[in-house]
């Protein structure tokens, strides 16, 4: 019961971020239809988005990685995408993919058996972020966020069944990002006219996870340093 | 000992330089070696080219086979022969090779051309066998005609590619041409035309000289010679146009059958005359007025043709097969100059008596002046034959035995000893030679042994050293030559069989189990790999465990990726895993680990991890899958959102 309140909740807050003229039109009374569909343009047109990919390397705290991976620095890829409500603020949502392979550990000698293991991982983050971006082409624009996590993992065993869960958690993180566009004014002329692109950044960033750390079990708690890159998108 | 069989005939021709480097062969030089079994019956020849080959029509078996040259020896293997039949009617009827010798076409009595793709041929080791089948590819030529002459010529100009090949149906009277790249017809055939209209005459021969068509051919006017020339920058198929015709002037009673040219050398072609027992000289280069030079007569009414440029020293060799009225012969005559002019009395050979066969002799076929072999078809008693005949030298009674015997008596297994006797010609009495191993055809490399020079007919050993061959098949190449610069071949099989090197393996365990895991190696001659285990670990040998254990056997291919798990083992107690590597001569090499099964834990074990999801986060120490920790979490966030998003509206 308790979780099907929640869940309606998380819907009634989507539909007010969402949809926001839905109230305004009903005031108009002229022409609802058209009166809110301008609203709504407007409103679109106003936004500022921002895109981005990374590559980073996620290094676990938990000892078990390192026995079965035999290493605990793993690839981890992300692609993001994020909307500001106000100037600087941004939310943003994330979601990754990991894969590893191993092998599980004799429990008499401690040493890696022969019987595989593969761990599919797919993270999935929402951040607020802000950045301190103060003037216009702001060449290097640092960024703060903090967000919590859901982490999807999957382990296939070779010689017995397979295990899937989830974890949760939250993080924080800190990234500078520099505008490539101040190199290539040509080629961000093109991205600008092409896709509409106002701005291309290289980024490279540090985050802190603490994912799973309230539970039992597999904790994905570490450090995750990245680079990628960020495309924003002004509105009118 | 074999003997050499020198059959000399004729005077001694003067010792000339020859073009091709200084070997030279005066008549009196050439002999019959030893005659070839090549299969059921042959009706005829052509050599390929890079002289390799000799390709054997079979028009009974509508088959095509090949002998090696190399080893002189019937192409062996399933797909060795093969069938040239397209159905009821297809009986081949001659045969013909694309100038670059990748192509072979024949002529069927169908009015098809069968074309045979001999690529795969060319990567072949002497005594390896034909694995994969040569294809064939059948294209209609003239529907009804039965084409019994077959000549090739390439492009006039600069090498395309592409192949003019030429048939002649005697029957219908009728010439007709196809270009080909490699088994595949382009465009369609064209019928033979002059003046718009086909031409009404009767192919008597055909032969592909250098970039020039050369027929000759009966109509109702006489006898004529003619050169045809083909041009692919004409057409889109190509176009073949006259270069030059000229008559015959036939006496009554004369019957021409047959053309030869040297697909090398432009300045001539020869024809015969079957009633007479003549050959004729035909200077081919002056365009339209091909000139006929003098005749000889070789006392047999000849049934084939070939010319060896340069055969004998810087003359001709021209070669005539005869099989009427009597026994077969095979007749040589030397062409000279420019005119062209017979010189010298031919030699006549009986080949129809050749090393107690009684053959009846269907075809000629001869390769390049480097090469210096022709080659004599014939059958006897229900099997065909192929006699080569050269002046080069004979390398008889070839062997190779493991081991030989040091200046103190002791025998050494650590190498292979190589015996032949070289016979040479009279005029090359002097031999020296070299030994290769799996070398390239005419390239002769990779030298492992070689003589400065010994004496003709002398029987020599050569010490290989067993470092210089490889495991398994070592084709070893005999290359001797005379004083004269003549090179004979011949080539024999080395096996070199050492036991298998251990073989590596990963031993790694599980639970109740141990896995065994390696790549195969490339072991020419493995034939098995056998894994064993057991807890005993005094066993040290491959008797003991082939005698007392039940082994897993494995027969991988080269580089397989071989894991085998042996199961049901006892946690806690070491098992010994032997992997054996087995060859074809019974040898066995034995490798071995230990490991020890047990129960193992997987990353949700080692943290305690139970599974199973739950879609919503938990916060703070709460209960996991609260939701009620997570609206707290969001409501922040939210907050903001939805306070500047109403500001901005409101805006």
């Amino acid at each position: 019961m308790r979780r099907w309140l929640s869940g309606a909740w998380l819907v009634v807050a989507a539909a007010v971020l969402c949809v926001p003229g839905g109230p305004a039109a009903k005031e108009s009374g002229a022409a609802p239809d058209n009166n809110l569909k301008r609203r709504i343009q407007d409103w679109r047109d106003r936004q500022d988005w921002v895109g981005e990919g990374s590559y980073g390397s996620v290094t676990l705290d938990e000892e078990a990685f390192e026995q079965i991976f035999g290493h605990r620095s793993y690839s981890l890829v992300r692609f993001g995408w994020g909307w500001y409500p106000a100037p600087n603020l941004c939310l943003v949502g994330v979601a990754g993919g990991m894969y590893n392979a191993g092998h599980s550990v004799g429990s008499i000698s401690g040493k890696s058996s022969g019987e595989a293991v593969e761990l599919y991982v797919l993270p999935l983050q929402w951040n607020v972020r802000y950045r301190f971006a103060f003037v216009e082409d702001q060449f290097m624009v640092p960024s703060v966020w903090a967000g919590v996590d859901y982490w999807y993992f999957q382990e296939l065993n070779e010689f017995r069944d397979n295990v899937d869960g989830d974890k949760s958690g939250w993080h924080w993180g800190a990234d500078v990002a520099f505008l490539l566009d101040k190199l290539d004014p040509e080629a961000a002329h093109h991205m600008k006219m092409d896709y509409g692109i106002d701005g291309t950044y290289l980024v490279a960033g540090y985050e802190a996870l603490m994912v799973g750390e309230a539970e039992d079990g597999l904790k994905f708690s570490g450090s995750l340093y990245s680079i990628g890159l960020r495309f924003e998108v002004a509105g009118k | 000992m074999r003997i050499f069989i020198l059959v000399m005939a004729g005077a001694a021709l003067a010792a000339l330089s020859a073009p091709w480097g200084a070997a030279r062969a005066d008549l009196n030089d050439y002999a019959f070696l030893p005659p070839v079994l090549a299969g059921d019956s042959v009706t005829d020849l052509a050599v390929t080219p890079d002289n390799r080959y000799v390709l054997l029509l079979d028009r009974a078996a509508k088959s095509l086979r090949f002998v090696d040259t190399w080893n002189f020896a019937l192409l062996a293997g399933s797909t060795a022969a093969v069938k040239v039949d397209a159905g009821t009617g297809t009986v081949p009827l001659c045969l013909a090779l694309s100038p670059d010798g990748q192509t072979a076409y024949v002529g069927l009595a169908s009015g098809q051309a069968a074309a045979v793709d001999l690529t795969g041929l060319a990567s072949l080791l002497p005594f390896h066998r034909l694995t994969a089948a040569l294809t064939v590819k059948y294209s209609d030529v003239a529907a009804g005609s039965a084409l019994d002459h077959i000549a090739t010529v390439p492009n006039v100009g600069a090498d395309s590619g592409y192949t003019y090949v030429f048939f002649g149906a005697s029957a219908q009277n009728r010439l007709y041409y196809a270009r080909f790249k490699g088994t595949a017809i382009t465009g369609t055939a064209t019928t033979w035309a002059e003046g718009g209209t086909p031409l009404v005459h009767t192919p008597l021969g055909l032969a592909g000289g250098y970039k020039t068509m050369f027929e000759v051919y009966s109509t109702a006017g006489g006898v004529y010679l003619k050169a045809i020339t083909c041009n692919d920058a004409q057409g889109a198929n190509g176009v073949c146009g006259t270069a030059g015709t000229t008559p015959v002037l036939a006496a009554p009673g004369q019957a021409f059958f047959g053309l030869a040219a040297d697909p090398k050398a432009g300045a001539f072609a020869v024809t015969a005359d079957w009633t007479e027992g003549s050959l004729w000289g035909i200077n081919t280069t002056l365009p339209g007025a091909l000139l006929f030079g003098s005749s000889v007569a070789i006392a047999s009414q000849p049934v084939d043709l070939a010319v060896l440029g340069a055969g004998l020293n810087q003359n001709a060799a021209v070669f005539a097969a005869g099989d009427s009225p009597a026994a077969g012969t095979l007749a040589v005559a030397e062409l000279t100059g420019s005119t062209p002019e017979f010189v010298n009395p031919p030699l006549v050979l009986d080949a129809g008596v050749l090393a107690g066969l009684t053959l009846s002799v269907t075809s000629v076929a001869a390769s390049s002046s480097l090469d210096r072999y022709a080659y004599v078809g014939g059958n006897y008693a229900g099997a065909a034959y192929v006699a080569p005949f050269t002046a080069n030298p004979l390398i008889d009674g070839l062997t190779v035995i493991e081991g030989f015997t040091v200046d103190l008596g002791f025998t050494v297994t650590d190498g292979y000893t190589v015996s032949f006797t070289v016979f040479a010609a009279p005029g090359g009495s002097n031999v020296s030679y070299d030994i290769y191993k799996d070398t390239t055809f005419g390239a002769w490399s990779a030298k492992v042994a070689s003589a400065a020079s010994v004496a003709e007919g002398t029987t020599v050993e050569v010490r290989i050293s067993a470092a210089l061959l490889a495991e398994c098949e070592n084709v070893l190449t005999v290359i001797a030559q005379d004083s004269s610069s003549r090179k004979g071949r011949m080539a024999i099989l080395a096996n070199k069989d050492t036991t298998p090197p251990a073989q590596s393996f990963s031993l790694d365990f599980g639970d109740h189990k141990l896995l065994v895991s390696f790549t195969a190696s490339g072991l020419c001659d493995l034939a098995a790999y056998e894994i064993y285990y057991t807890t005993d670990p005094a066993v040290l040998d491959y008797d003991t465990l082939s005698a007392h254990y039940t082994p897993i056997t494995i027969s991988p291919a080269a580089g397989d990726a071989i894991q085998e798990t042996i199961k049901g083992l006892t946690n806690g107690i070491k098992y010994f895993v032997y992997v054996a590597a087995i060859d074809t001569g019974g040898k066995a090499s034995l490798s071995r680990k230990s490991a020890m099964p047990q129960p193992t834990l997987t990353l949700t074990q080692l943290t305690g991890e139970k599974g199973g999801a739950n879609c919503l986060p938990s916060l703070g120490g709460k209960r996991r899958g609260d939701p009620w920790s997570m609206a707290w979490f969001l409501a922040p966030l939210l907050a903001v959102g939805s306070f500047k998003l109403l500001r901005r509206w409101k805006r």
